[in-house]
């Protein structure tokens, strides 16, 4: 579970959104809902989920698969795709946050 | 009683209005409509599990959320009840009335997964089948995915990730599906046609991967290299498995501007960030437009 395995990297960056100045936003793709739940409770998961009911990542993202994130500019303009799990997700959003 | 019942009606019609006149609404009935599936999707019981996945359907028939009713109403037709007649009567009822090639595209994926566990040779044959009536990219992709393995059919795969690519209209998704194309074409032995693909596919981080690979074994190191940072540019994770940093110092002795250089890399301007109001797992709405003006992280994820 790739997602899953960077949750507390992304609450840590989710701590940082005054900071940084931006908003966290996930975005579950699959419909899974329960599951969903379940993983938010044992996580202990505070930042927002936010249901992907009108396919968004697969057919106006195009999303290759997950997780998948977008760094967003001031102006709603996407500056960063990045694909896959790593470890240190936090500081490599930050960074792009940071830049734009 | 009978006057708290009322009174709870009544108080639920009145949080009901009170929603909607927040700009709520939408948002909220999303949840609503995806508990519905859930609960459908729990039903213990395989046979009335169908029957409710196919009520879902047919409550929602323009909702994206159908199209995942569809995979598991087929999943639990061909898998769990082994009923191969039940779903292909479930399938040709659904392909009759669904005129959405997305939809139709995950309908015929439901098929074409079971079979492929099933028998292989049926699945490639079924594939093949597709080719003239069909054109949704994913199910071609997908269908892709599944015939490069060895016991399948390769030279097929490649031909469904081409025909994924003719049908894709966004320019990620296209490069995708002719990343996977050269993937295949490499593990063909076919290396002038995958390297030829690869490239088309340049800025994909599958075939700027595989590229970079390809570029190391034939010695031109400077080329794979910068495959290799466009690679990690976009998927961070492969900075380690392409052993970047190492290769790097071995071309470069010395040379300390690798971050800097996969960061340039790495920021762009994709176009604007689509806008639209959706609703989080406890029901509270966000609306994307009125974040203009502050940056965002969004994260697409699965708890699978």
């Amino acid at each position: 579970m790739p997602c899953v395995a960077e949750f507390p990297q992304l609450e840590r960056l989710y701590g940082r959104e005054k900071e940084l100045g931006f908003k966290f936003l996930g975005l579950e793709i699959k419909g899974l809902l329960a599951k969903m739940r379940d993983v938010v409770k044992e996580k202990k998961t505070t930042f927002p989920i936010l249901l992907d009911d009108r396919r968004l990542a697969r057919e106006v993202l195009q999303i290759p698969g997950t997780p998948t994130t977008f760094v967003v500019d001031g102006q709603g303009r996407i500056r960063a795709r990045l694909i896959g799990a790593v470890e240190d997700i936090d500081e490599t959003i930050a960074e792009v946050l940071k830049r734009i | 009683m009978t006057r708290s019942l009322t009174q709870l009606v009544l108080a639920l019609a009145v949080l009901t209005l009170l929603a909607g006149g927040c700009g709520r609404r939408e948002g909220t009935s999303a949840l609503f409509i995806l508990e519905e599936l859930e609960t459908a999707s729990a039903v213990k019981d395989a046979p009335t599990r169908v029957e409710r996945l196919s009520t879902f359907i047919g409550n929602h028939p323009d909702h994206p959320y159908r199209f995942i009713a569809y995979s598991r109403m087929l999943e639990t037709l061909g898998t769990e009840m082994k009923d191969e007649a039940g779903m292909a009567s479930r399938l040709a009822e659904a392909l009759a009335t669904e005129t959405d090639f997305v939809a139709r595209g995950e309908l015929l994926l439901g098929k074409f997964i079971y079979l492929m566990e099933k028998d292989k040779s049926a699945a490639a044959a079924f594939a093949d089948s597709l080719f003239l009536t069909e054109r949704s990219p994913r199910l071609f992709l997908v269908m892709g995915y599944y015939l490069m393995d060895p016991k399948a059919d390769q030279n097929l795969a490649v031909k469904c990730f081409l025909k994924s690519a003719d049908f894709s209209a966004g320019r990620y998704e296209k490069a995708q599906a002719i990343a996977m194309a050269g993937t295949a074409l490499e593990e063909l032995g076919k290396r002038d046609e995958a390297k030829r693909y690869l490239a088309m596919a340049a800025g994909n981080p599958d075939a700027d991967m595989l590229m970079g690979k390809i570029l190391w074994e034939e010695g031109k190191r400077a080329e794979a290299l910068d495959a290799y940072i466009a690679c990690a540019a976009h998927m961070p994770g492969a900075r380690a498995t392409t052993k970047l940093d190492s290769l790097y110092a071995l071309v470069n002795p010395g040379a300390k501007d690798l971050d800097e250089t996969i960061m340039a890399r790495r920021i762009g301007d994709e176009g604007p960030m689509p806008e639209g109001i959706f609703v989080d797992l406890d029901g509270r709405s966000y609306d994307l437009s009125k974040l203009k003006g502050t940056k965002i992280v969004l994260y697409a994820l699965s708890p699978t």
